[in-house]
């Protein structure tokens, strides 16, 4: 029941401020623990310092295909419940998303550059993590090119949950082919490969850069909210001056 | 024979710095369009177009632009 009361925009506003220095704080105790566990974290037998990639690599991932997740869940909610709020989380969270996924490409680069002795290589894991990316790209692009709200919400909705086929495809593309990419060593049958000493800090950096993803999501929504709300205003504006003594039809476009 | 690579950190500290500004700058990003955001929707308001209130009289009868 809180949850639906917050799907009023109204109190998801107040909601936002009263938890925004909590969930700041959170994040940043446990990125600082996270980073402290991981510069003390022994080094790999054979990647050296280099396995100190994955605390930073491994979460991006996660976070990027959970962003994706999030957007797929909103655009069930602009489609079927037709809830404003589903199509400010889609605009909210891609952005968000596509930032997460380039540093996955990025960081994964800067690891394989001195691990494979090159920074990419066309292997099914990497692509069709390219692919998330540009499928971010698109649902950016998209909704900005309709200017109709609804008309806007809608198609980004459909193009998000097409793109959701690619996340199992990522996920198990390293068991489906071969791939220069190693293949799952925590969420796998028979539990965790890594020693617990690289799996604490894996786990803290984990969560606090989760909160860092919730905190810039939650800010992002809340922009949203008063960027519609300001373009109502200005809509209205416009039509008093151009018509004055005319009650303007803007009010169902505010959230 | 299975190599150890030695030393790295140059490649480890460019994760963790570029990881670091990009988030950062993302942050900043979105505190400066919140501001954006704030500043807009107060200078409407100063001109008395307000959500969900009554629609201020003076547009209404046409005396102001």
């Amino acid at each position: 029941m809180v949850f639906l009361r917050l799907t009023n925009p109204n109190l998801f506003l107040r909601f936002v401020d009263l938890f925004f220095p909590w969930l700041a704080a959170a994040a940043g105790l446990c990125l600082c623990g996270g980073l402290y566990f991981s510069f003390m974290s022994p080094p790999d037998y054979q990647q050296g310092e280099l396995v100190r990639i994955i605390y930073v690599h491994v979460p991006m991932a996660w976070l990027s295909m959970g962003c994706y997740f999030l957007i797929a869940v909103s655009a069930l909610g602009t489609l079927v419940w037709r809830h404003p709020l589903a199509d400010v989380s889609i605009r909210a969270a891609a952005p968000v998303g596509a930032v997460f996924t380039a540093l996955t490409l990025v960081t994964g680069s800067i690891w394989a550059l001195p691990t494979w002795g090159v920074p990419w290589v066309w292997d099914a894991r990497l692509t069709s993590v390219l692919i998330l990316f540009f499928l971010y790209l698109g649902l950016i692009a998209l909704s900005h090119a309709i200017e109709d709200l609804r008309r806007s919400g809608r198609a980004v909705a459909i193009l998000a949950l097409v793109g959701l086929i690619n996340l199992p495809i990522i996920k198990f593309s390293v068991n489906w082919w071969s791939t220069l990419h190693q293949p799952a060593s925590l969420i796998r049958s028979g539990g965790p490969s890594l020693h617990p000493d690289m799996l604490r800090p894996l786990l803290m950096m984990a969560l606090g850069f989760s909160l860092v993803f919730v905190l810039l999501y939650l800010m992002r929504m809340r922009n949203e909210i008063l960027y519609r709300r300001v373009t109502s205003l200005r809509q209205m504006q416009a039509r008093l001056q151009a018509s004055p003594g005319t009650l303007p039809d803007v009010f169902g476009e505010v959230l | 024979m299975i190599g150890v690579i030695v030393g790295g950190w140059e490649y480890v500290i460019a994760v963790y710095v570029l990881s670091g500004v990009v988030i950062s700058g993302l942050i900043l990003w979105t505190v400066l369009d919140y501001r954006s955001q704030r500043h807009a929707l107060s200078e409407l308001e100063a001109l008395g177009i307000t959500r969900r209130s009554s629609v201020p009289s003076a547009f209404l009868s046409g005396e102001e632009d």
